[in-house]
């Protein structure tokens, strides 16, 4: 737990989690803004939650930057020198706080675009308006998917220690493997990183893949990905 | 204690440590001197524990590091790998690292004033110049007021004050029965700090011991306006005389200075100069890794 608030601490302390969150927030609010008024009609129940998925990418970025950030400036060392931890348990607890940074950013990304959406949608948009019964799970969707997301980006970034190899290597993973793993099988692509989250953010229509389906499997990846980035740290140099 | 014992680390291809062997005593300030690319950052990185040897060990108070990690209160740190954020406060720094240690907050203000940062406590890193960051550094380093200080070039960027102050700091730690190991590639102000040296080349251990090992005193040169009676007594007493001819001196080897002094009052020869020669501890350096290469 010392650990945890000291990286808490170490994220808190610095402004890169308030730029993310601004940025996070302003293109959240854009999308929505964007694709409720000026997409044209949206008058189906998975067009209107579309609207709302807001851009929970961005946080990918967040990982990877809030915690090659420690390399860059070389306080990861710090921390498992004054603290006695195995490296790996440091590097745990630094993705730990990074997550519970990632979910606060997560919910601010996903109440500002449901927050602007929503009336816009109900006041701009024909048909059925979004019921609570639609909007809490895809709430919860939008916030396991950003907070998942930046537990992807956070373990890309503990395994290549590079700001820019991390962000490239984020964008192969959400973005590349897909398109090359749907050459293969179209079904496949759903239980791919960036298949799932667009399962939870309603980005995509008539998936065969439920909500907790996909939820476990954007979950598997983070989880996997965290397991390999501490590892990792177990057994490489920090100086 | 810090013991070395036979570290050796390779990156592919290159030994850049090889077979490393020395200790780092309680109650001694130890230099660790060598050419750059010598592996003395390696060295140090080994002896904190951050990169792994692949073979070899390193004893802190006489357990491996392996079995017991370094922390606050049994080891300092202030070298290359060990940074601050440019965007928190020095303050935040070292609160941050406190938190980890489970050390007391006020411990933090006791660092701060220790390391002449108070005022700029509140101010971002990365408005410090590399003096304070240096301070930094070595207050990150004190928090836990450890057995064993390993310090990697401190002195760089200081200006005379701080230079002053981190010497006292030193002999202060070292009077109060810790070891401190401190690389410098300042000769100078090494020679003014440290008791014992440790010189690394070519990632080899070439020289442990005193600075007086590395400094052996040498002859002493000598100017006389009638040099003839004294050279035939030096010669008598078993010393050598080499003329410099473009200087109109001698170089007397074999006596030294208070010795030569009798002679030449017994021998009735006024003396113009009596100078000792000494060999700086640059040029023991020098020396000794011109004979490694």
């Amino acid at each position: 737990m010392t650990l945890i608030l000291g990286e808490l601490r170490k994220l808190l302390t610095i402004r890169t989690a308030l730029w993310f969150a601004l940025a996070s927030i302003a293109l959240a609010a854009l999308n929505v803004l964007l694709v409720s008024l000026a997409s044209g009609t949206l008058d189906e129940v998975a067009e209107k939650e579309e609207a709302l998925g807001g851009m929970p990418l961005l946080l990918l970025f967040f990982g990877a930057v809030a915690v090659t950030a420690e390399y860059r400036h070389r306080t990861a060392a710090s921390a498992v020198l004054v603290s006695g931890r195995d490296p790996g348990i440091v590097a745990a607890a630094r993705l730990g706080a990074t997550v519970v940074v990632g979910l606060g950013l997560a919910v601010l990304t996903t109440g500002a675009s449901f927050t602007l959406g929503v009336p816009i949608l109900a006041s701009h948009q024909p048909g059925p308006d979004l019921t609570a019964a639609q909007l809490i799970p895809l709430a919860g969707g939008c916030v396991l998917a950003g907070t998942l997301t930046v537990l992807v980006g956070a373990a890309l970034g503990g395994l290549l220690r590079n700001q820019i190899a991390a962000v490239v290597a984020g964008i192969v993973v959400y973005f590349v493997a897909p398109s090359l793993i749907g050459t293969i099988s179209t079904s496949a692509v759903d239980y791919t990183p960036f298949g799932s989250l667009q399962v939870l953010t309603g980005g995509v229509h008539g998936s065969a893949h439920s909500l907790p389906a996909s939820a476990l499997a954007l979950a598997g990846w983070a989880a996997a990905a965290a397991v390999l980035a501490v590892l990792a740290e177990r057994h490489r140099d920090l100086g | 204690m810090l013991t070395a014992e036979q570290l050796t680390k390779r990156y592919g291809r290159l030994t850049a440590v090889d077979d490393v062997s020395f200790g780092v005593r309680p109650g001694v300030v130890t230099g660790f001197l060598g050419p750059n690319g010598a592996g003395k950052t390696t060295i140090l990185a080994m002896l904190a524990g951050l990169v792994r040897p692949n073979s070899g060990r390193v004893l802190l108070g006489g357990t491996p590091l392996r079995e017991r990690p370094p922390e606050a209160r049994t080891l300092g740190v202030a070298i290359e790998a060990c940074g601050a954020h440019p965007g928190r406060s020095a303050r935040q720094h070292l609160r941050i690292l406190a938190g980890f240690a489970r050390l007391p907050q006020t411990r933090v203000e006791e660092v701060l004033a220790l390391a002449g940062l108070t005022e700029a406590a509140g101010r971002r890193v990365g408005t410090f110049s590399l003096g304070m960051r240096q301070r930094l550094g070595l207050a990150a380093a004190l928090l836990g007021d450890p057995e064993v200080l390993l310090l990697d070039e401190p002195a760089n960027g200081l200006d005379p004050e701080g230079i002053r102050w981190l010497r006292t700091l030193l002999r202060e730690r070292a009077e109060r029965g810790r070891a401190v190991l401190v690389s410098s590639h300042l000769l100078s102000e090494a020679a003014h700090t440290v008791d014992e040296v440790i010189v690394v080349s070519q990632g080899r251990v070439v020289h442990a011991g005193t600075i007086a090992d590395l400094t052996p005193a040498g002859g002493v040169w000598i100017r006389t306006g009638d040099p003839g009676p004294l050279i035939e007594a030096v010669a008598r007493a078993g010393g050598r005389v080499t003329p410099d001819r473009a200087g109109g001196r001698y170089l007397v080897e074999g006596l030294d200075a208070p010795a030569l002094a009798d002679l030449a009052r017994r021998a009735r020869v006024d003396l113009h100069e009596l100078t000792p020669q000494t060999t700086s501890l640059e040029d023991g350096f020098l020396k000794l890794i011109g004979r490694q290469s």
